[in-house]
């Protein structure tokens, strides 16, 4: 008998909407280079560009300041490195790709709701004269939207530049890079329903292009290799479709979320949400239930089929302590923790589902 | 309905069995085979360290080889497989143990401390927090039902293999829920069943190692996490005449012969000097004649009792790789006891266990604090001089466990 399965793990990566796979299947039948002069050439820079344009509108931005790359971890990496050797501010709750880039960089704390601290930033500003300050706009593990405005223009005002991980955000609240004052953006396509392997770097205005990978002229050079062009594309049709739907989506997910948190207090009334008392985007809940493990939760909710997880994963599939909730000042040894993520293709009756596990689970 | 393989009331469809995969061979084998039988089979492997950290600074992957093995093997077979971090328990509850324990002159087992708070506390909780019914191992030792029901723990069939003496420290408890499907069995057995099953790990060879210390190289791990244990310090006899000078008492074990870098002997017939007592206090190695390495007095702490017949008589070992020695045990407070062995022995080593057994029943051990002459013995005139100790006595860590 095969278990009923449901995905709640949008946040580690999306399924790809099945209107994108239709575009993929017929773009990957072709040898679409889009840096040749012949006419399948022309055809794929076509798309790139029709794609650029997508990526742009989501997040406001000139198309002609979008570098598409591999995804989000590429994108990191390029704006950290280049500022490698100079001093760089990031946040305590950074993603991997940019904690490990720069592992001297000097951290900003966030406070138990795991928002950065604005006071100690103005005083690690001050202290330290940063070239680059990088914070994330949402909080991969529990959610929670950064005041990346604010943040951008106290790091402008003393001099740093500003650069902005977006992933969890795109297609969850609306971006403005302009508003948001934001120097370097990055973006990944498989978080929103694309495929994977594809991303851009978004520039603001400073002028600056950090380049990481060279040998070629695409990207106007500022991205060597041939282009992914599915990817690329993919990426662009999920950049529109996130923009189209961000509305409809934020409201339905919230509702969802709701479902989901009233249902969770109802079952385990000792359980905490983390990050609650700021504001969070409505896809993402992130979870302490007492007297559990997270690995056991995780292992017994996989077991029943529900695929979720409990943040940032090891390669190896392990479990670690989450440098989130550590910097949150959160005792992780006394809660197991688990992340519900949704996204488009999430139904109430998922939630539904996951909350009767839960209740088995917890017995 | 009678009793399936694992002795459960029930089908083996309805039994579910974590089984803790190391990713060697024998364990593979014990996962595939369970799965094969229709059991509900949860594959579980333990990330403990990383090399890489560890010991060097070559960046490696924090997924080892080993894991990746077991992963593949439970793809294979196609039951759920996961991997739990354990790094930082393991880190307290045996290296940093490991490494303290050279530091103050034992020589430590760390894989008996593994077994005692990773494997089969931890693990054994996240077994229990699963709903299995049990939780099954590659470890090569028996769990006999005695007559009135009650699961006792003997030596495994294979000689060869027999791992009862790392398993000492198991409680009745963890036993009552512990399943070891290879204590009946030879290694070749194992290793047919594996290439019978197709499995990646059939070819592998057993680890000697102790896991975390890469080309059995220990001293290189302990000085680096305790630089103190390369400390210099002196080679005094008994009388405390220094003989020589030393880099570190972590170079050397009880009962040690060779290496002591002090050439010739304490006597007209040159006799060779064995190490006698680390002073970590001091950083002294004391050395003598081998006379004075027999010892016939054993006391031990933690002592773990598999068996409530307050049994006296027993047969001991106190490394793993001996012929046991019939002893009597004379039981203290909190957890200590006293062990009088009837001929004296060499190398006994504080750090390492001392384990109890009864023919092939292990009844239960502690770890060894000490060790002493008796007045009898030190009454018995010298020259009589009872065993002659083996060229290298103390080489505790050459056989360890493989899972």
């Amino acid at each position: 008998m095969k278990q009923q399965r449901i995905y709640l793990d949008y946040n580690a990566t999306a399924p790809l909407r099945p209107e994108i796979f239709l575009i993929l299947k017929t773009i990957m039948g072709e040898p679409l280079n889009a840096s040749a002069v012949h006419s399948y050439g022309r055809e794929g820079r076509k798309l790139i560009e029709q794609a650029r344009t997508q990526v742009a509108a989501l997040i406001k931005a000139p198309a002609a300041q979008v570098i598409f790359n591999s995804g989000a971890t590429e994108g990191n990496n390029t704006v950290l490195n280049h500022f490698s050797g100079e001093t760089i501010l990031i946040s305590a709750i950074e993603h991997d790709s940019i904690r490990e880039v720069i592992p001297n960089a000097l951290r900003i704390p966030v406070d138990t709701n795991g928002v950065v601290d604005l006071h100690a930033y103005e005083d690690l500003l001050k202290a330290h004269k940063p070239a680059l300050v990088s914070v994330m706009l949402v909080n991969n593990e529990t959610g929670v939207i950064q005041p990346i405005a604010k943040i951008a223009a106290m790091a402008h005002s003393h001099g740093a530049l500003m650069h902005c991980d977006a992933v969890q955000a795109a297609g969850r609240i609306p971006i403005d890079i302009v508003e948001l004052g934001v120097d370097f953006l990055t973006l990944s396509s498989h978080k929103i329903g694309g495929p994977q392997g594809a991303g851009a770097l978004v520039l603001g205005l400073c002028g600056i292009t950090p380049i990481l990978l060279h040998g070629g002229g695409q990207e106007k050079k500022a991205r060597a290799g041939t282009e992914n062009v599915a990817g690329i594309v993919g990426l662009g049709a999920a950049a529109e479709l996130a923009l189209q739907k961000l509305e409809g989506e934020q409201e339905r997910l919230k509702m969802l979320q709701h479902k989901l948190e009233t249902g969770l207090q109802q079952i385990i009334p000792a359980s905490v949400i983390y990050g609650q008392g700021a504001p969070r985007v409505s896809n993402t809940t992130l979870i302490g239930i007492p007297a559990k493990t997270s690995e056991s939760l995780l292992m017994n909710f996989d077991l029943s089929g529900i695929a979720l997880s409990n943040g940032a994963a090891c390669s190896s599939g392990s479990v670690k302590p989450s440098h989130v909730l550590q910097a949150m000042k959160i005792d992780t040894a006394q809660a197991g923790t688990v992340r519900i993520s949704t996204g488009w293709n999430t139904h109430e009756s998922d939630i539904d589902h996951f909350l009767a596990v839960l209740e088995k689970i917890s017995r | 309905m009678p009793v399936n393989t694992l002795g459960f009331p029930k089908p083996p469809k309805d039994t579910r069995v974590v089984v803790a995969m190391s990713g060697g061979v024998d364990s593979s084998v014990v996962a595939a085979l369970l799965h094969e039988q229709g059991y509900e089979v949860i594959g579980v492997t333990l990330q403990l360290y990383d090399h890489g950290a560890a010991t060097s600074a070559s960046k490696t992957c924090c997924a080892g080889q080993d894991i990746h093995d077991a992963r593949r093997v439970a793809e294979a077979r196609g039951f759920p497989h996961y991997v739990l971090n354990y790094e930082s328990r393991f880190r307290e509850s045996v290296i940093d143990d490991f490494a303290d324990r050279y530091l103050r002159g034992e020589t430590p087992i760390p894989c008996v401390r593994c077994n005692q708070s990773v494997k089969f506390q931890d693990l054994l909780k996240v077994a229990r927090d699963l709903n299995a019914d049990c939780m099954a191992t590659g470890h090569y030792v028996q769990r006999i039902l005695d007559s009135t029901g009650r699961a006792t723990l003997q030596r495994a069939i294979d000689p060869l293999k027999d791992q009862s003496y790392f398993l000492f420290a198991t409680t009745q408890e963890q036993l009552d829920f512990l399943r070891f499907p290879l204590g009946g069995w030879h290694k070749e057995k194992t290793r047919a069943e594996a290439q019978r099953l197709g499995l990646i790990t059939a070819e592998k060879p057993d680890s000697q190692d102790i896991c975390f210390v890469p080309n059995g190289d220990y001293t290189k791990i302990v000085t680096k996490l305790r630089p103190q244990a390369a400390t210099s310090g002196e080679i005094v006899d008994q009388q405390g005449i220094v003989l020589g000078k030393h880099e570190g008492i972590i170079h050397y074990t009880i009962g040690q012969r060779k290496g002591l870098g002090i050439g010739g002997g304490h006597n007209e017939d040159n006799s060779p000097y064995y190490v006698l007592a680390i002073d970590a206090a001091t950083h002294r190695v004391i050395v003598g004649p081998k006379e004075a390495l027999a010892k016939d007095v054993i006391e031990v702490n933690e002592c773990n009792w598999l068996d409530d017949t307050a049994q006296r008589r027993i047969e001991l070992k106190f490394r793993s790789t001996m012929k046991p020695v019939p002893a009597t045990i004379l039981p203290e407070e909190n957890g200590q006891a006293r062990i009088q062995l009837e001929t004296p022995q060499y190398g006994i080593s504080p750090g390492q266990a001392a384990v109890f057994y009864d023919g092939a029943r292990v009844l239960g051990g502690g770890w060894i604090t000490g060790s002493s002459q008796s007045q009898a013995l030190l009454d018995k005139t010298i020259e009589t001089g009872p065993i002659t100790p083996p060229e290298r006595e103390a080489d505790p860590q050459s056989v360890l466990m493989a899972e």
